[in-house]
């Protein structure tokens, strides 16, 4: 059933029965590109452009749509198998483009990790400060063994669920937050740079990482040309969203305690009581694991898709190799700063890969269409 | 075969999840500490936590544990060695500073409160007018742990205090501009009172203001629900001094800068609507004038006090209205040490506009 | 499901020896074979020159019909001369079912569902076949008896196929309301029958039940129920893919959406499919009362599924690793409760379900008088004398009792199984992990529903995949103004059930 296709045959061929419908891609899109990072960013954000820093996001925001915009261009250029892994092979020949398709797999892989980890050391924190981390990861990881392996399918309802539930977690939070805020801290608008506002939307693109899931998802969406607008509606509500976060976290923290707070979300949710539960932070990590779940399963569904159609490698086994491999190396890297210097060494990865890969991309398949006719 | 062999893979799963339980804490076999106090000492800290003993329904027994160290940071691992049950701090609601050892500065005590991501950040945080252990052993009587907390609590709903709590108090301790404040304790009759506000320069305790001064900073920082004030009747043909109730049932700040260079100046706008039941008996209710007198003496003493206030404010060089923050608010560069400089002479006009909107039952 | 298929074949294939030998190809062994068994009977009846042999199962047949319909009316011509052949029966014997046939199968069948065969002693290889079958022993009363309702019909299925059809009949009063009849059950042979609306239900829901029932090998169905696991998507899954009822406002419901309905003889359920989740919680009742209140108690089941599923592992998680989120307010009670309490929460917890386990068992079981008795002696006695004790804390037995109770709510008994059963794993994951292990449990279940199909149509629909119009009769009864469409999903042939007028209702202003 992995992927849909039988176990014998290997084609590239979907049929109709696993594709989508084309609004199903706001599911995907949404739970890949927001991650643990909504927890977090706010305060790596501001690093440059201080409490100027919401023009980053929305400039970030509109870079992507450019990005969404080039990508379904590039997808939509070529006739048959309408994924990434074949315009590699097109452009760049046979060798050359299994190259980048391997480490376009690496990256799905890398991606899913770093998810994992930057979850992991929540809960650690959080909840378990001195818990054998091995045995959960591996039940954890089974799980999305379990979500990948039911295809294209699973992986959306996962991320349907995962939607759901962080909407319900999310709209509180915008309403019990309101008597913290001082709209003061807003001001003045604007007392930062132009290059220091550029910089910080280049950390704010780190967030957005997960957009290029699209180049896989996209031949499993029926009529994948009317997915577009679904595309950039996603991305709208996505930058509504980090836009949102942000300025309530500036209204509720002051730049120098922002600065102090590794968690600011958390933080926020934190500062209401219910009735039957006080600090809501513990809920909100819990209901985010759902979320963690659908976006690690993404990118491992993304990556096995990579494997299968550049190397004919069946879906089932590279999913193995990789969770395996995921185990392994949370299991030995342990502290804190390693995860950062690979979370580090990983959002620049992804900015090269959106900003320029994606870009240079479009451009040889635009030129190759000028001289050559559709390919 | 691929069913067998992940079969086999979910037993050895199984197994291991026997031996991988989290970290337990069984809510009957750990020690909650509800509040803590902190105390100079001679070479460290005196920290002494209030822990309750739920043995019977209702009925809690407070118990006292003190150790003294170098710092506030090893107090939780010496702590432990003198219980039998691990401490935790997840329900910790109050933080009680001693008078020196507020004086000699709280950054430390309260980074590692925020630091623990157990610890909620709507604790509360005090002052007391002498050890804090000395004010701790009062409430022991009342076998209610949460005692001082909910003392505060109560007073921000229906008092004259402020809203804070240990977000807020971060708010304005790392907020450029601004100064926080605590609650101020002190003993009465043996009985633990709350007697005002204690304001700070920095984390040090710069100096307290009373209960009156309290309400006008409730004033001047939000909607004062509930807060009251006796003030005194400004008439033309009066003798002595008569003094009437005021109870606040909603006000409104707006601050406005008029000028933000050296010397600056800022505009303070207070809209009050207050409820007046209990007057001199030559007054009467009803009539229209007097009320307007009686709004007349409301303004003009609330007025004088704030100024007062703010004086006393600039005095000791404290910000708890964070006056500085809002010209920050109006600069494109601003900074704190220059503005320091100038904040003795910064001008503020007061302008207090009360109305009298209900007057109780029976004029 | 394919693999259910393949061993049916296997054993298929296994037993095609030993049907060989069961199966007489010749009337008269077959006539010998059965005379071994003591309720055969024949009898001998000389008319006119003939002699004329009647042989049936006693037990299968009214013998007061058999006397009074076929041996007096021939008696009282017994002298007649006119009889000369078989055929002459249908006239003479005032019952209209009578089939001529020398055929041993439909002979074989027909007599073992009750016909008597009637032979003359020199027409060989050619009987009549006198339908004669007895209805005694079925119930009479046909109140629904687990599946009540306060307001709205009580009138439920009973054990014979033709009563329950004529049940359904009766309400669906259309031609197009298509009944397929199939044997199934190598030794009972049942009638099975698919129902369905020709022109409303999709064809490929039809055929593949009907592929799915002839593939069914197995001896004997006992009850619809069975069927219902015989033709399930993937059997490895504690939910109901197939909602089982035996109210008849339902099953019609369900025809009227375009779902295929199934029914074996014998049985007083009916199952019907393909359904989503969200089927299970319906309740007939949510029509019968106004949509405010319908949607209200809708959502309130709903809640209460949640609430059982999750309220024991919540109070495991939470005793167990995170006292933080306790309110202080109930820090108190909580620590007070479990102070004298010697096992951790989870041991706690299982005791007290695994007691509610055992009297559910119990009292479904017992009889009803003395089912109440145990249910108060167990809920009351047992559960103060547990706290007492001091084995458990009584703000769990409350939790526990609430939970249990809530699980009742559902109104399809298996889901109120599944979800009895699925409190297990959660209690197990949240005492190893906490929250986070209720979630990864969740996580599970989510991705279990996710991937489960009945009849090849998602179950979560329309959930996922999301299917927006239809989310209006989900979570809400909508108003039947709203309703008039069937849920797209089923891919039914035509969508409008019927079209309501505009409703013009002045709630003005005095009218203005």
């Amino acid at each position: 059933m992995l992927f849909g296709e039988g176990d014998k045959s290997l084609s590239n061929e979907i049929s109709d029965k696993y594709t989508i419908s084309p609004h199903l891609i706001v599911f995907p899109l949404y739970v890949s590109m927001v991650g643990v990072g909504i927890l977090t960013y706010e305060r790596r954000v501001i690093e440059h452009a201080g409490y100027n820093a919401w023009i980053s996001v929305m400039i970030t925001g509109i870079s992507m749509h450019f990005l969404i915009w080039m990508l379904y261009k590039i997808l939509s250029s070529i006739d048959d198998s309408r994924d990434i892994v074949t315009i590699n092979h097109k452009l760049f020949g046979k060798f050359f483009g299994n190259l980048i398709n391997f480490a376009i797999v690496l990256y799905f892989v890398f991606g899913a990790f770093i998810k994992f980890k930057v979850y992991m050391e929540m809960i650690q924190v959080w909840f378990f400060p001195s818990m054998n981390f091995l045995p959960v990861s591996i039940v954890i990881l089974l799980l999305v063994y379990y979500a990948v392996s039911g295809g294209i399918r699973s992986v959306t309802g996962i991320a349907v669920w995962a939607t759901i539930i962080s909407c319900v977690s999310i709209i509180p939070q915008v309403l019990l937050t309101f008597p913290f805020l001082y709209p003061m801290n807003l001001l003045p608008l604007l007392n930062h740079s132009a290059s220091d506002i550029l910089l910080s939307s280049k950390d704010m693109a780190f967030e957005y990482l997960g957009v290029e899931t699209l180049l896989f998802l996209y031949p499993f969406v029926r009529t994948p040309e009317k997915s577009q607008k679904w595309a950039h509606l996603i991305m709208i509500l996505v930058t509504l969203l980090y836009l949102m976060i942000l300025i309530l976290a500036f209204m509720f923290f002051t730049e120098e305690q922002l600065r102090h707070t590794i968690w600011p979300t958390l933080n926020m949710i934190g500062i209401f009581e219910v009735p039957l539960l006080q600090r809501l932070e513990y809920l909100a990590i819990s209901l985010w694991f759902i979320k963690i779940i659908a976006g690690i399963s993404i990118f491992i569904w993304a990556a096995c898709r990579g494997m299968k159609i550049a190397f004919h490698l069946r879906p089932r086994i590279s999913l193995i190799v990789f969770l395996t491999a995921i185990t392994a190396l949370s299991h030995f890297i342990i502290d804190h700063r390693t995860v950062e210097r690979v979370s580090e060494i990983y959002s620049n990865v992804g900015l090269y890969f959106l900003y320029a890969y994606i870009p240079f991309v479009f451009l040889c398949v635009m030129i190759r269409r000028k001289l050559t006719g559709p390919i | 075969m691929m069913e067998l062999r992940s079969r086999t893979f979910l037993i050895i799963v199984l197994c291991m999840l026997l031996t991988a339980c989290g970290d337990k804490n069984i809510v009957n076999s750990i020690k909650f500490v509800q509040t803590i106090g902190y105390d100079a000492a001679q070479n460290g800290v005196a920290s002494s936590a209030v822990i309750a003993n739920y043995e019977e329904q209702g009925k809690a027994k407070l118990e006292f544990y003190v150790t003294e160290s170098k710092s506030v940071y090893d107090s939780m691992p010496k702590l432990n060695m003198k219980l039998d049950f691990p401490i935790e701090y997840g329900q910790l609601r109050m933080a009680l500073f001693g008078d020196s050892f507020a004086r000699r500065g709280i950054t430390t005590a309260i980074e590692s409160l925020i630091r623990d991501p157990k610890i909620s950040s709507r604790m509360h945080l005090g002052v007391a007018d002498r050890a804090a252990l000395e004010l701790l052993n009062i409430p022991e009587n009342r076998r209610d742990p949460y005692f001082l907390s909910d003392m505060i609590e109560q007073n921000m709903k229906y008092g004259n205090l402020p809203r804070m709590n240990l977000h807020l108090t971060f708010f304005n301790f790392y907020g450029d501009g601004r100064d926080f404040f605590l609650p101020h304790f002190t003993v009465e009759r043996d009985e633990i009172k709350l007697d005002g506000i204690a304001l700070f320069k920095g984390d040090k305790f710069k100096t307290k203001i009373g209960i009156r001064d309290s309400f006008l900073l409730k004033l001047l920082l939000e909607d004062s629900k509930n807060g009251s004030v006796m003030v005194p009747m400004t008439g033309a043909n009066q003798t002595r001094e008569e003094y009437f109730l005021m109870n606040s049932i909603g006000s409104k700040p707006t601050y406005k800068v008029i000028r933000t260079a050296s010397p600056a100046s800022v505009a303070i706008h207070v809209k009050l609507n207050a409820q007046v039941k209990d007057v001199p008996q030559w007054i009467d209710l009803t009539s229209e004038d007097q009320l307007a007198l009686l709004e007349k003496s409301i303004e003009v003493y609330c007025e004088s006090e704030i100024q007062k206030f703010i004086s006393l404010c600039k005095r000791n060089n404290v910000d708890p209205l964070g006056l500085g923050d809002l010209i920050r608010s109006r600069l494109k560069v601003w900074n704190s040490q220059e503005f320091e400089e100038q904040y003795k002479s910064l001008a503020t006009t007061v302008r207090v506009n009360a109305r009298i909107i209900r007057i109780g039952a029976g004029g | 499901m394919v693999k259910n298929t393949f061993t049916y074949n296997a054993i298929r294939g296994n037993d095609m020896a030993d049907n060989q030998k069961t199966e007489p190809r010749d009337i008269a062994q077959f006539l010998k074979q059965l005379k071994q068994s003591s309720d055969f009977k024949t009898i001998q009846l000389s008319i006119g020159d003939k002699q004329l042999s009647i042989s049936y199962f006693k037990t299968l047949i009214d013998e007061k019909l058999l006397q009074s319909h076929v041996i007096l009316p021939l008696q009282e011509r017994a002298l007649d001369l006119d009889f000369r052949q078989l055929e002459d029966l249908k006239t003479w014997i005032p019952i209209e079912d009578i089939e001529m046939t020398g055929q041993v199968e439909s002979i074989q069948a027909k007599l073992l569902k009750g016909c008597a065969i009637a032979a003359l002693d020199k027409e060989v290889c050619k009987y009549a076949l006198i339908q004669l079958a007895s209805i005694e022993g079925l119930r009479k009363n046909n109140d629904t008896e687990n599946e009540f309702s306060v307001v709205g019909p009580k009138v439920g299925f009973v054990e014979s196929i033709d009563t329950n059809i004529g049940l359904l009949r009766a309400q669906i009063n259309i031609p197009t309301l298509v009944v397929k009849e199939i044997l199934v059950g190598r030794t009972s042979k049942t009638r099975v029958a698919i129902i369905y609306i020709d022109g409303v239900t999709n064809k490929q829901n039809v055929q593949t039940v009907q592929q799915r029932m002839e593939q069914i090998d197995y001896d004997v169905i006992f009850d619809t129920s069975q069927l219902d696991q015989f033709i399930s998507d993937n059997s490895l899954t504690p939910f109901p893919l197939f909602l089982s009822t035996e109210r008849r406002d339902r099953v019609v419901y369900a025809l009227i959406t375009g779902q295929v309905a199934v029914v074996s003889d014998g049985s007083p359920y009916f199952i019907t499919g393909p359904s989503t989740l969200f089927d299970f919680f319906l309740s007939p009742e949510d029509y019968y009362l106004p949509w405010i209140l319908g949607s209200f108690f809708r959502m309130i089941r709903i809640f209460g599924v949640i609430f059982s599923l999750f309220a024991t592992s919540m109070y495991i998680a939470i005793t167990t690793f995170h006292y933080e989120v306790i309110p202080r307010d109930l820090l108190e009670p909580l620590i007070f409760s479990r102070r004298n309490v010697p096992f951790p929460p989870l041991l706690e917890v299982l005791f007290l379900e695994i007691t509610i386990e055992f009297l559910r068992e119990a009292g479904a079981r017992l009889p009803t008088k003395i089912g109440q008795t145990l249910g108060i002696v167990g809920g009351i006695v047992i559960g103060q004398a547990t706290v007492l004790a001091g084995l458990t804390s009584n703000i769990l037995v409350i939790i526990v009792a609430f939970s249990a109770l809530a699980s009742f709510a559902t109104p399809i008994y298996k889901m109120s199984n599944a979800i009895r059963f699925l409190r297990f794993p959660m209690i197990f994951a949240s005492s190893i992990w906490g929250a986070l292990g209720l979630f990864i449990g969740i996580g599970f279940l989510l991705v279990h529903l996710t991937r489960l199909t009945s009849l090849g149509m998602p179950y979560l629909v329309p959930i996922h995949p999301l299917r927006v119009r239809d989310l209006k009769d989900s979570f809400i009864r909508p108003s039947y103004q709203f309703s008039n469409k069937r849920p797209s999903y089923l891919r039914p042939e035509s969508s409008v059930k019927y079209k309501p007028g505009k409703v013009k209702r002045k709630n003005d202003l005095d009218r203005e």
